[in-house]
């Protein structure tokens, strides 16, 4: 379990903070959609939890273990996969990767195993003597998470990996994101690009401008605060504003009648404006993206 | 793979390192057959002392004065006087800050025949000088009170507002212990045999127990003529007089050794280029890592910001102590088929400690600077900046520094301005070490300890420039990004 806490950080005092009393948690056995737009304060969260960064208030928690504090045990229990990975360029990737090793304690023989086992899961089987600097950018995603995982940790920080990524990279880190979520793994997963997130969150926080604005369950994402239901009818009166009152909010024009802010069933209203008496020509229902909803989040953040 | 050692091959293993090392090989390689037999003139002997004993009834009054290669006071020498019979006399003493000491050895027997050794024992350096006193037997029966003897020394010093020019040094006391009052006079002369006074140049007045003074010898002397120095009292009466030939008198040193200059070459070489390699080791390793943020890739493990700091600075410091001592050793190989003679054990141990203490610092240094940087051009060029103003371009900068003083160049301030600086300068650690070596300073003779050159100043010296570089690293990295 990850655990953010009041964190905030200040690269320069004239400039202001990055981010300020973020606060938020990630449960094993799941994973959190991270969206702002770019320059919003996620790569900066994702750094500090991932001990690259300092903060300058709050404190980040990995299964308990302060990530600046009991930093050795707390990096112990991350893997983290920035968006642009970057490592040591004349180095080849085995020899990387049993460098890495070393640090979790893993030598020699023992060391070269894992690092081919691990590169030959994440696809890089038969390009492990080639420098790692010279791969492609989904493999040096590939490579880094290979890195990552060479603890078996129970916490992963995803930042933009999809960015950039060809369609068999994109199903690869989702599939991997899905299979971490059922081996009960925590994943904190960055992006702004929300309809990345949307269907791979179990719950989404949202940051905008260093600040934190919400945190929502997919349930709650499900039943936003309502969509727009549009009628087109023979006859638009008081009697059947009054109705349509009672489900949101009406507006008409001409023969028109746009309710917003409307969260039940659409064909439901349909069959009750028929038993009316009214004649409906055309009903359609719009509920609005997560994309949507994060611009009006913003709009009421400003 | 153990991330120390994978560090440390990545540090030797880098191209500029390689590159440092193999330059300075190839650079041995073609001047050290140019040194072949080829000597070099090396400072004279640093503590001297001038005496004049006066008989007294109660036994001979002793006055020494210990003085340094500038003619300049020495204080706190011991002076430990014995007789040649065994338990007849033994006695020590310690120069004042004037330089003087003063004795008394009592009259042994009539018909003892004894003599009299004093050692110069400097307190900070093991320069040793013995004396022969007169053996009193043979005075005794015609002491003449009061009378000094000798009433003057002569001799050779480094000018102290120009090194490079020696002066005539006199030590002189006149009767009962006073001041002189007598006159010094030069002539060169073709002749073995002292000019009349008549004939002689006036040169000073000696009306002080010490003194100096320079001759201005013509350009078209010749070499072979002799350079007579006469010290006469105010009535004309010859005190004492020497003579020697001119070409003694501009060059008295001794000869520096092939092999010795072999050394001072390549501590010289190995001085100015293996802080380039430190600093291109450190660049290599962390500077440019912590800049690009490659090293992220390696925080993120269990490892402290410390942790990581440390590691690789051992790993550059032992990756490039490493290059050297292989480099020093090509060298020495070198040496050894040039001039049929290695380089002294001791040179090599001095060598390899003094640069790791540059390497040390310099890689420190280099990593305090990675902390505040934030692209590699930044890095580079702080990077060479050091190695420039530090290094290459020192003793330039030296020179400007003495010209901006006012100082006059090669004079005692001079140097003590060049050592003072050299203390700050981890690049000069190696020439400290040199200068406390060979006693010499732009091959200028000088005490070190007067300087404050002392093992004792150079291993402190040393502990710190190894240790504050990086205990100033690891507490920066502790709270930046």
């Amino acid at each position: 379990m990850l655990s953010i806490d009041g964190l905030t950080k200040i690269y320069s005092k004239k400039i202001g903070p990055a981010i300020k009393d973020v606060s938020f948690e990630v449960r094993d056995g799941e994973v959190v959609g991270f969206v702002g737009l770019n320059g919003a304060g996620k790569t900066t969260t994702i750094r500090i939890a991932a001990g690259v960064a300092l903060p300058s208030g709050g404190r980040v928690s990995i299964d308990g273990l302060d990530i600046v504090r009991q930093k050795v045990e707390a990096s112990r229990r991350i893997g983290w996969v920035p968006e642009l990975p970057n490592f040591e360029q004349n180095a080849k990737a085995i020899d990387l990767m049993m460098y890495y090793a070393g640090y979790y304690g893993i030598h020699g023989e023992e060391a070269r195993q894992a690092s081919l086992r691990l590169l030959k899961e994440t696809g890089l089987e038969g390009v492990e003597r080639r420098k790692a600097s010279s791969y492609s950018q989904g493999m040096k995603k590939r490579f880094v998470l290979a890195a990552a995982m060479l603890s078996n940790p129970q916490n992963y920080l995803f930042d933009e990996i999809l960015n950039g990524l060809d369609p068999e990279g994109i199903h690869y880190f989702r599939n991997l994101i899905v299979k971490l979520r059922q081996e009960k793994k925590a994943v904190l997963l960055s992006s702004h690009i929300l309809s990345e997130v949307e269907g791979l969150s179990d719950r989404v926080a949202f940051i905008h401008k260093g600040r934190l604005l919400k945190v929502m369950t997919r349930n709650e994402l499900s039943s936003l605060e309502g969509g727009v239901l549009v009628l087109r009818l023979n006859v638009v009166d008081d009697r059947l504003l009054d109705y349509l009152g009672t489900l949101g909010k009406p507006s008409v024009d001409n023969d028109k009648v746009t309710v917003s802010g409307y969260t039940g069933d659409p064909s439901a209203v349909n069959l009750e404006v028929i038993r009316m008496g009214y004649s409906v020509k055309e009903i359609s229902y719009h509920t609005p993206s997560l994309e949507e909803y994060f611009l009006k989040l913003i709009g009421e953040a400003q | 793979m153990n991330p120390l050692l994978y560090d440390v091959r990545r540090a030797f293993t880098s191209k500029g390192v390689l590159a440092v090392m193999i330059f300075i090989i190839v650079f041995s390689l073609a001047i050290i057959p140019l040194i072949g037999n080829s000597q070099v003139s090396l400072p004279p002997p640093i503590s001297q002392v001038a005496y004049s004993v006066i008989d007294e009834p109660n036994g001979f009054n002793i006055l020494f004065y210990v003085y340094n290669s500038f003619g300049q006071p020495l204080s706190g020498v011991t002076l430990n006087v014995t007789s040649s019979t065994p338990g007849l006399f033994s006695q020590v003493t310690k120069s004042n800050s004037s330089g003087f000491a003063f004795m008394v050895i009592p009259y042994p027997n009539q018909n003892t025949t004894t003599s009299y050794l004093a050692t110069l024992q400097s307190s900070l350096n093991s320069n040793v000088v013995g004396i022969q006193l007169l053996p009193p037997s043979s005075k005794i029966g015609s002491i003449e009170l009061g009378q000094p003897e000798p009433p003057a020394t002569l001799g050779t010093v480094a000018d102290p507002n120009n090194s490079s020019r020696t002066d005539i040094f006199v030590f002189a006391v006149g009767p009962n212990f006073t001041k002189p009052d007598d006159s010094i006079y030069y002539q060169i002369t073709a002749q073995n045999l002292p000019p009349s006074l008549s004939n002689m140049t006036p040169l000073s007045r000696v009306s002080n127990y010490v003194s100096s003074a320079y001759i201005t010898v013509p350009s078209d002397a010749n070499p072979a003529d002799f350079l007579w120095i006469v010290l006469a009292t105010s009535n004309g009466t010859i005190l004492i007089s020497e003579g020697s030939p001119v070409q003694s008198y501009l060059s008295v040193a001794p000869q520096l050794n092939a092999n010795e200059l072999a050394s001072t070459f390549f501590s010289s070489l190995l001085g100015l280029f293996v802080p380039l390699m430190a600093i291109i080791g450190a660049y290599s390793v962390y500077g440019r890592d912590r800049v690009t943020g490659i090293l992220e890739s390696v925080l993120v493990r269990p490892v402290t910001r410390r942790g990581v700091l440390v590691s690789r600075y051992v790993s550059i410091v032992a990756a490039v102590t490493l290059a050297t001592v292989i480099t020093i050793l090509i060298v020495d190989l070198i040496v050894w088929y040039e001039i049929k003679e290695a380089l002294g054990m001791t040179f090599v141990l001095e060598s390899v400690g003094s640069l790791f203490v540059e390497i040390a610092a310099f890689v420190g240094i280099i990593f305090i600077v990675s902390q505040f940087t934030k692209s590699t051009g930044a890095l580079i060029g702080s990077g060479i900046g050091l190695f420039l103003v530090l290094d290459l371009l020192w003793s330039l900068l030296l020179a400007l520094a003495v010209t901006a003083t006012g100082v006059s160049f090669g004079s005692l301030s001079a140097l003590r301005l060049q050592v003072d600086l050299s203390f700050v300068n981890p690049s000069q650690f190696i020439g400290l070490l040199q200068i406390l070596q060979f006693r010499s300073l732009s091959g200028i003779p000088i005490q070190p300890s007067q300087f404050g050159i002392t093992p004792v100043t150079l291993i402190l010296t040393g502990a710190l420039w190894v240790a504050v570089p990086v205990l100033l690293a690891i507490r920066i990295v502790r709270s930046r990004d």
